[in-house]
């Protein structure tokens, strides 16, 4: 032992030490509360106008709700819960991938996810598959993309920077995918299939059921809690490879598992919503910028960031014209020229 | 403790690099290595520390080979110290001290309250602990070398490995890093170092080794390995070695 803790008691430490807890605590139940707040103005808006009295009688006895509750219960909960569920698991993927790469342009699509996620939707659409076959297809896709990138990089790998290899295969794999969406468009029905494989690839929320959210949750609850548990990892990997090792970090195991997990959230995402993008990439710098680089408050508030921004923007989606916006639009409308916002107050680039 | 290089052989692909280098180093002694750029100081560095495996040879802590150890274990006994560099992120300065702590926590771990006492002693011992809350990426770079010693410091590894701890430094902060690295070698710490300038070696070293080309050119006291003809050898320029008072040395390198 060369560095012997200092004795406890000595309380000027603990007190400065507490104060720390508060400092990074505090900025996190704001963000709760704004959670809960977009929880709550999610449930109100709507064309469907819903009184809170009614709310309450709806929620005591669901089996007398009426019209009120099919709305509530059957519509909106379910659409509420699915974009939580995307938003943040998206950023908390896209967070946790800005970390392992070291890169905060980095977002969940950099290693094909979308894309392979993107043709597999549209390959089921185009072999007239149901809903969940058209789920099934896209999530078995996406991971495949993953897959395949992380197989060809690792043959790649041998010699050289791994992470530099798996982004540069990542998007080649990605745009191979991007081809093969095209060529499905290409050959789909233009009066059926055609229109429907554009809408899914736009992204939206409009036809979310509660199966969907059934559908999505395990996967993402899977790619969700090891990404919170290894969040100091998350730390540690960002300032690379070697020096992660030599701080004895097992970067090898802990590289996969990371993105085994943010695959496996934006697969889920991606299968059930279509493609939504920008989330990834920005909710994670405006929680970086909210609550600084530690991955420890980083990731949870990502998390709680996300799931509100996707409740808004669907929100918005659903209010602003009387036919419904498709989610992907908004999200890029709102997403990029957002991101250049931040940039330009910032004035210090990615931080 | 003794940290043994025994035979050591590595390099990347097909190419060796580093050939039949043995060196020793216990307790309270500062090694010094130097070379020119390319001898293979580096990549010894990143054998010796388990990042590149290596091609023949072994390294031994008190006798027992490090080759089987798990990544954490060698973390607890090597600690590096790699040149002042800008990470991507704006990470505090204590945040970054408190990285050394991953070899001691579980694999879903975050560092503790003990934890961060060790951090703030680290930096309290290199007289850094005032920029605990300073952006890691907005100090300067004598700072940041000073930063990423206490971090291996609270690493709590029996040596450190320290590459260039003076490259990019001005020469205040230069001479800073070297008393810093003296006063852990009275820790009993063993300090492995690799220096471009042969007049640290004589400020800070017990020891030095020299190395040309992968291979150990000499090794011994820095007064019988830091000679004119030795340095010329190394580095292919002439220099002459002059004693400006009793037990202290420096180099004077021939300008025609």
């Amino acid at each position: 032992m060369l560095v012997e803790p200092r004795p406890a008691g000595c309380a000027e430490i603990l007190e400065e030490r507490r104060t720390h807890a508060r400092r990074a605590g505090a900025p996190l139940i704001i963000l709760g509360f704004g959670f809960l707040a977009a929880v709550w103005c999610s449930l109100m808006v709507g064309r469907y106008d819903v009184p809170l009295a009614t709310w309450w009688r709806v929620l005591v006895a669901p089996e007398r709700g009426g019209i009120a509750g099919i709305v509530l219960l059957q519509v909106r909960l379910p659409r509420i819960l699915a974009g939580v569920l995307i938003g943040a698991g998206l950023a908390t993927s896209g967070a946790a991938y800005q970390g392992l790469f070291r890169n905060p342009m980095v977002s969940p699509d950099i290693l094909g996810a979308s894309a392979g996620a993107g043709f597999g939707a549209a390959a089921g659409i185009l072999l007239g598959f149901g809903i969940v076959g058209i789920e099934c297809m896209s999530f078995a896709f996406g991971l495949a993309a993953v897959l395949l990138t992380c197989a060809a990089a690792g043959r790649l790998a041998r010699s050289g920077d791994p992470i530099l290899t798996l982004v540069l295969v990542g998007i080649l794999v990605g745009s191979i995918f991007t081809a093969l969406v095209s060529l499905t468009k290409y050959v789909a029905d233009p009066y059926s299939k055609l229109p429907a494989i554009t809408f899914w690839l736009m992204g939206s929320l409009a036809a979310i059921h509660v199966r969907d959210v059934e559908f999505a949750l395990a996967p993402m609850l899977v790619g969700l809690v090891p990404l919170v548990l290894l969040r100091w990892n998350l730390n540690v990997l960002s300032f690379g490879e070697e020096e992660a090792r030599a701080l004895g970090a097992a970067t090898g195991k802990l590289r996969w598992i990371i993105i085994f997990c943010a695959t496996l959230l934006t697969v889920s995402a991606v299968s059930v919503a279509g493609m939504v993008g920008w989330v990834g990439l920005v909710i994670p710098h405006l929680a970086r910028m909210i609550v600084g680089p530690d991955y420890r408050v980083l990731l949870p508030a990502s998390l709680l960031l996300g799931g509100t921004y996707m409740l808004l923007v669907d929100d918005l989606a659903r209010s602003i014209l009387s036919t419904e916006i498709p989610l992907g639009i908004l999200t890029s409308l709102v997403g990029a020229p957002f991101f250049l916002y931040l940039l330009m107050r910032t004035q210090r680039g990615w931080t | 403790m003794r940290l043994e290089i025994e035979r050591a052989g590595c390099g990347y692909g097909g190419k060796p690099v580093v050939e039949d280098v043995s060196l020793s180093l216990d307790s309270g002694d500062v090694l010094c290595l130097l070379g020119a750029n390319g001898s293979g100081k580096t990549t010894l560095f990143k054998a010796i520390l388990g990042l590149l495996r290596l091609r023949g040879g072994r390294i031994l802590v008190d006798g027992a080979d490090t080759a089987s150890w798990p990544q954490r274990r060698l973390a607890r006994t090597l600690a590096y110290v790699p040149q002042a560099h800008t990470p991507p992120f704006p990470f505090a300065v204590r945040d970054v001290v408190l990285m050394a702590r991953t070899a001691h926590l579980g694999i879903f771990g975050s560092p503790s309250h003990r934890d961060a006492a060790i951090a703030e002693d680290a930096m309290e011992a290199l007289g850094v602990s005032h920029l605990a809350r300073a952006r890691y990426t907005e100090i300067s770079g004598g700072e940041r070398q000073l930063v990423l010693i206490a971090r291996a410091l609270a690493q709590q590894s029996e040596f450190l490995i320290m590459d260039e701890p003076t490259s990019n430094l001005d020469f205040g902060n230069q001479v800073r890093v070297l008393r810093r690295i003296k006063e852990l070698a009275g820790r009993k710490l063993g300090l492995l170092m690799t220096t471009h300038f042969p007049d640290h070696a004589f400020l800070c070293a017990s020891r030095v080794a020299v190395l040309k080309a992968g291979k150990l050119l000499a090794m011994g006291r820095p007064e019988e390995v830091i000679t004119g003809g030795q340095l010329e050898g190394a580095y292919g320029v002439s220099v002459r070695v002059v004693e400006v008072e009793a037990g202290l040395r420096v180099c004077v390198p021939g300008m025609s």
